[in-house]
């Protein structure tokens, strides 16, 4: 399994990490900008990922605008709904507050923090990525 | 850089806030701007009519999650003097990641003096004072937090500690830790009040 975690705090991104690397390559990013273009790049190499760990409140652009890019992309290069990348947003801020239309929701999950490992593995289980 | 994103409108904030945090609010011009970018000025002018709305754009960015963090963290169900550490903790730990976002605070009275900010600027300062003071107002019903300090003037140290860190943050050049160094010293006031 491929896995970005795109997390701009160093303690929560080590955490991540360290955790996520049991069950697949991790990659890091730390801003929405960069968090696009590894997105991207995977993808052009055909390597795409598979599991993308989303912050909100990341530097430049945030994360809910980088993944409306992440998206499109995916609809450009027309992938089905069920073959693209699985996005659990982790967000210091509650999904209330956020306030996302159902309709307009471009991730799976959605987890508050502080991050718990049980939240993450349960929603890992949730999205079919392990057993 | 992929074709369209960021937004040529995002693009010109993004380069703004640099600009800011390199030059001041005085060295902000639509030249400037413009040359970063790459771009004419005639293009910038395609997106912002003139340098003020540029900027009244940089206080939207900056305080873009004020209200969703005020909301999240009252909703928690936590003590009062943990939901000021976990209200200040949102902001520092994106200005660390993002140092020249928080040479906007830096730039606070400068704000005031131009028409299209004063507003704006005072309505973001005001804001966050008053979550902090309600919490711990709230917090000093509760017992949690002692009357040494009126909540206003415990307000003003928990901002000033936050300013004055950032100040200095900045003036190292970002060598320490900048939400270690706040969120210690605001407990510590927190602990002793």
């Amino acid at each position: 399994m491929r896995i970005l975690i795109a997390e701009d705090d160093f303690v929560s991104r080590k955490y991540l990490f360290k955790f996520l690397s049991k069950y697949g390559e991790c990659d890091m990013t730390v801003d929405g900008i960069e968090t696009v273009e590894a997105f991207a790049i995977a993808h052009d190499s055909g390597n795409p990922y598979d599991l993308l760990c989303l912050d909100i409140m990341m530097p430049k652009i945030d994360g809910l605008k980088a993944l409306n890019t992440i998206r499109e992309i995916e609809r450009r290069k027309k992938i089905q709904d069920s073959k693209r990348c699985k996005v659990i947003m982790i967000s210091a801020l509650s999904e209330t507050e956020v306030k996302v239309d159902d309709s307009k929701k471009e991730y799976e999950v959605y987890i508050t923090k502080p991050i718990e490992i049980e939240n993450i593995i349960s929603a890992m289980k949730e999205l079919k990525l392990i057993d | 850089m992929l074709k369209g994103f960021p937004t040529r409108r995002d693009s010109i904030i993004l380069a703004a806030i640099d600009i800011i945090s390199e030059n001041g609010i005085q060295g902000l011009s639509t030249k400037k701007i413009a040359e970063k970018q790459g771009i004419s000025e005639s293009l910038l002018y395609k997106h912002f009519d003139k340098l003020d709305d540029v900027l009244v754009a940089v206080l939207e960015y900056f305080s873009q999650f004020d209200s969703m963090i005020a909301n999240t963290v009252i909703k928690k169900d936590i003590s009062c003097k943990d939901k000021i550490i976990e209200y200040i903790k949102s902001f520092v730990e994106l200005y660390e990641t993002y140092p020249a976002l928080a040479s906007i605070i830096l730039n606070y009275e400068v704000l005031t003096h131009y028409d299209h900010t004063r507003q704006m600027i005072t309505e973001i300062f005001t804001n966050r004072l008053r979550f902090i003071t309600q919490v711990i107002e709230i917090g000093q019903e509760r017992g949690e937090i002692g009357h040494y300090y009126t909540a206003q003037e415990l307000t003003d140290i928990i901002k000033g500690i936050m300013l004055a860190t950032t100040f200095r943050w900045k003036i190292t050049g970002y060598t320490c830790q900048l939400k270690d160094s706040v969120l210690t010293t605001i407990r510590k006031v927190l602990e002793t009040s």
